[in-house]
């Protein structure tokens, strides 16, 4: 079956909020047409603003997104949603299941409470990126997510869970509180990286954190287990045979046993 | 039925409905891996009196384990899930975490889930890491030699059990030699396993014994040292018996091992020491699957 191709009839000149595209239980491409979504203050339907092409309704192609967009791929399950363009605030926000694709730049809060499924962002995510939704403890709580660029500040807090790999720099107070899960940075670290840890392991290139961190004898197999499994499932390399690993683990500062494999 | 110049008589193995699992455990070196494997497997020949059944399925490739190291997958059978469970978690224990450098990981898929480093992980002593990738989780227990990885399940699937042929030759070199030639045969076979020493057992059995506390007494019928005694299914020229078992995923895989093993004994030297082959049955009222040889080989 053929993917349903979403594509905006022309720019837009308020927000436009898709949490529906995603949520609701839609049955057949009628269905979809006449979706309701709230653009500005209006309520209109999705056929309103987008031509819609094909049938398959669990995959969804977005083309030329904009940035005015918000919460894409909200509370997603079991869906195929690729994204052309940059899009705005709260994507894939408490997202269950499925695959979510960016070829673009995110706004705010980007996959803020995702409990499941794979994201792949292939440009920036701003600030507040897996962040803890209002009125909840934790922010992710499991799922893949892979960011090509870059990362704002405040990002990852209170994660429980999951794999997160960022190919750019992250911003300042980025993962806080961590309570499980993996971390991968590739690029640079910044300000008030990693406080107040409990668990959780960050495997990182960048040299700062290691004066925190008492370091312990490294055990490879984990690591080369891990790095196999992400290029087999994702065809992502987070290291080469080649690099030296150096593992930390626990702070110097407060009791915690977060993990930091630095590579070098 | 006369097969490329080998007899096979007319009768049929009797196999019973198992429960399998397949483990794939992996290490620094092939000799580590096969350390834990020959450790593990050892005193797996017969659910009578091991608990299960195991044997070393094949030599896996680098590029075919989870962890890209040298390893082996084992295949373990048992008449019952709790058993099987519980066997498992024991050998894991005592011959796998133990064994330096060692890996495990679960080497088949089914809803039907089973412990494998689940209950393990409590050995660090709250010092074991979990780590959820790709929707499955594993455990990190620190050891002395650095961290043993385990993964917490793996499956059980339903399984068949005890075919087998019987190898019935003039003397025991030749009888001996003609099971080489069937076990290094069907060495690479997927989905099976001869849980015996060398594949190959020597002490084939019936059901039941003149002594009430015996399940299961020496087959008789086929011992060439009670021929002119006993009911013997054995001619005058037949001097050594061996019996192949061989446990497989289906029934499928079984016929195909035996197939592949019969025809290897056929297309040999050997075969003009061997007089027959048969198999092994309790009149067929026992197991749920039969394999007739002649219908295999046709």
């Amino acid at each position: 079956m053929n993917p349903v191709v979403i594509t905006l009839k022309e720019k837009i000149k308020n927000r436009l909020d898709m949490r529906s595209l995603t949520s609701f239980d839609i049955k057949n491409i009628n269905n979809l047409k006449s979706l309701p979504i709230q653009y500005g203050k209006h309520q209109i339907k999705l056929s309103d603003i987008f031509t819609i092409k094909g049938k398959d309704l669990k995959n969804i192609i977005f083309k030329s997104s904009s940035n005015m967009i918000d919460n894409v791929g909200y509370k997603m399950k079991n869906m195929k949603l690729t994204i052309y363009g940059d899009i705005g605030y709260s994507l894939g926000k408490k997202m269950i299941s499925g695959t979510l694709k960016l070829y673009g730049n995110t706004s705010d809060n980007a996959c803020s409470g995702i409990v499941g499924g794979e994201v792949f962002i292939m440009g920036n995510a701003g600030n507040y990126f897996c962040s803890m939704p209002v009125g909840l403890n934790e922010g992710m709580k499991d799922g893949f997510i892979y960011v090509k660029g870059s990362i704002g500040n405040n990002s990852i807090e209170r994660m429980r869970r999951g794999t997160i790999i960022i190919n750019g720099n992250v911003g300042n107070k980025c993962v806080y509180q961590m309570i499980s899960g993996t971390v991968v940075i590739k690029g640079k670290i910044n300000k008030d990286f990693c406080k107040d840890g409990k668990r959780g392991t960050i495997i990182t290139r960048d040299n700062k954190i290691k004066s925190s961190y008492n370091e312990v004898a490294t055990n490879k197999d984990f690591i080369y287990f891990f790095y196999k499994k992400i290029k087999d499932t994702y065809n992502i390399n987070i290291l080469s045979k080649n690099n030296s690993i150096k593992r930390f683990y626990g702070s110097k500062i407060s009791p915690n046993k977060v993990e930091v494999f630095l590579i070098k | 039925m006369i097969y490329k110049g080998l007899k096979i008589e007319n009768t049929f193995a009797e196999a019973f409905n198992m429960k399998a699992s397949r483990i794939i455990v992996t290490a620094e070196n092939d000799k580590w891996a096969k350390h834990a494997c020959d450790s593990f497997t050892g005193f797996a020949t017969s659910v009578i009196a091991c608990g299960i059944e195991s044997g070393i399925e094949k030599k896996l490739n680098k590029n075919e384990t989870p962890d890209g190291r040298s390893g082996y997958s084992i295949l373990l059978f048992s008449m019952s899930r709790s058993e099987l469970e519980k066997q498992l978690e024991i050998r894991v224990g005592q011959c796998i975490l133990t064994c330096p450098s060692t890996a495990v990981f679960s080497g088949i898929d089914s809803d039907d889930k089973i412990p494998l480093g689940k209950n393990l992980r409590y050995f660090g002593d709250g010092n074991q890491i979990a780590k959820k990738i790709d929707g499955e989780r594993y455990w990190r227990i620190p050891v002395m030699d650095g961290e043993f990885l385990c993964q917490e399940m793996t499956s059980r699937v339903a399984a068949i059990g005890g075919g087998n042929f019987l190898v019935m030759s003039t003397d025991k070199k030749s009888c001996l030699t003609a099971c080489e030639i069937a076990i290094n045969a069907i060495k690479n076979c997927e989905n099976i396993i001869t849980p015996f020493p060398g594949g190959v057992v020597r002490s084939g059995s019936k059901v039941g014994s003149k002594y009430k506390s015996l399940i299961a007494s020496t087959n008789d019928a086929f011992c060439p040292t009670l021929r002119n005694i006993t009911k013997s299914n054995l001619t005058s020229k037949t001097n050594c018996v061996l019996e192949i078992v061989i446990n497989g995923l289906t029934e499928n895989d079984i016929n195909n091992a035996i197939k592949i093993s019969i025809n290897a004994i056929a297309k040999s030297k050997i075969k003009k020491n061997i007089v027959g082959i048969s198999a092994g049955n309790y009149g067929g009222k026992l197991g749920q699957y039969h394999f007739h040889l002649r219908k295999i080989m046709k």
